[in-house]
């Protein structure tokens, strides 16, 4: 039987979440919600909401998961399906806030996602499940660096990570090279 | 990479636009002839993109805890016949009593031991009839080989879909029932969901 959630959860394939949250695990699905949060609240942006909506349709969606986790445990992967979901809710909310009220219930669906939306949304993903993959110096590291303009403050970004600043660069070479590896499996070229 | 022009550390550099004037433009030029290098700084545009989009926005925290409470509606499942829990039949993988008849023993209705798979865990079971009489109910002992299998509820199903006899599992995983005569199904409850023994036969 697979190990629960109590073995790091985050290095867990969505199946595996999905079945200790069917259980009620709670740390599983703290994990699920975080792994996807991002993804949801931005292809909810990228379809034109603005922020309260956006909020609206991040909890719809992740309450309809909720809802489908029997029928969603054998997905391993779920980014497609909360693209595919987050677009129509967002969709929908869209429309009823231009026409002021509900949508009639024989509208056609045209909420299908843009594929270049999807895409990007899809690659975005791939680009945070190679983070989470690294061990959490290496993240902290790359992250910190990412965020930062053009002229990086290394002391304080040192002094922060409990590091010497010399080993910044060969460091940051080191988990790039790691991540880097990371992405190629996930297809990113 | 000793032979290459270029130095990862100087790639990860001008990919973050820590670069400027000439060392920026000769990695630059570099990069215009070299694939590999041109797909390793592509990345790290990528990354850069995703983690600095990813700071700006994010849910409020009051639609994340929202959503974060959602679970503590869902109690771990007391199994009904219905359940759309996952069910997961286990396969046989010992029965002692084909040993036996292996070995050229006769047969009969002396106790026996059957063992069933699933993933990686075993359920052993042991089958001991009871001494008094040929009617009399049989004791089954079982164990099953996973740690966090405490506190599981086993449930012996007759042929007629009836429930006979349920038990919970013991600190080591242990559980007894006792089972006449009869053909059952054993459901064992399971954080992944439900784990079926079937064709169990109490001669």
């Amino acid at each position: 039987m697979r190990g629960r959630a109590g073995n790091d959860p985050t290095q867990l394939d969505d199946a595996a979440l999905v079945s200790l949250c069917i259980g009620g695990d709670q740390v599983a699905w703290e994990t699920l919600v975080a792994r996807y949060q991002r993804l949801v609240y931005s292809v909810a942006l990228r379809c034109g909401l603005q922020d309260d909506d956006a909020d609206d349709v991040f909890q719809i969606v992740f309450t309809t998961l909720f809802r489908r986790l029997e029928g969603l445990r054998d997905q391993q992967r779920l980014a497609s399906w909360l693209i595919t979901t987050t677009s129509r809710e967002a969709w929908r909310v869209a429309r009823s806030r231009r026409t002021g009220g509900e949508l009639e219930e024989d509208v056609l669906d045209t909420s299908a996602p843009p594929p270049e939306m999807a895409e990007n949304a899809d690659r975005d993903q791939r680009v945070r499940d190679a983070l989470a993959k690294l061990d959490d110096k290496c993240r902290a590291l790359l992250t910190e660096l990412f965020l930062e303009s053009e002229a990086p403050n290394y002391s304080a970004i040192a002094g922060k990570l409990g590091m010497a600043v010399g080993s910044i660069g060969p460091t940051r070479a080191r988990c790039f090279k790691k991540l880097e590896s990371f992405l190629i499996d996930a297809g990113l070229s | 990479m000793s032979t290459h022009a270029v130095s990862y550390d100087d790639l990860m550099a001008f990919a973050m636009g820590e670069l400027s004037g000439r060392p920026a433009t000769e990695i630059a030029t570099h990069i215009a002839g070299c694939a590999g290098c041109a797909a390793t700084v592509r990345r790290a545009t990528l990354v850069q993109a995703t983690v600095r989009a990813d700071a700006l926005f994010s849910p409020s925290p009051a639609a994340l805890a929202k959503v974060n409470a959602l679970i503590s509606g869902r109690k771990p499942a007391a199994v009904p016949q219905d359940s759309m829990l996952r069910r997961m039949v286990a396969a046989l993988s010992f029965d002692s009593r084909n040993q036996a008849a292996l070995a050229g023993l006769r047969g009969g209705s002396d106790a026996f031991t059957l063992a069933y798979e699933i993933d990686d865990t075993v359920i052993d079971m042991h089958f001991e009839p009871d001494a008094s009489g040929a009617n009399a109910p049989w004791q089954l002992t079982g164990q099953i080989d996973d740690p966090s299998s405490s506190g599981s509820t086993v449930t012996a199903i007759a042929g007629d879909g009836a429930v006979r006899q349920s038990a919970g599992t013991d600190e080591h995983g242990v559980f007894l029932l006792t089972l006449a005569t009869g053909d059952y199904t054993i459901e064992v409850e399971t954080a992944d969901g439900l784990v079926v023994l079937q064709d169990i036969r109490i001669p």
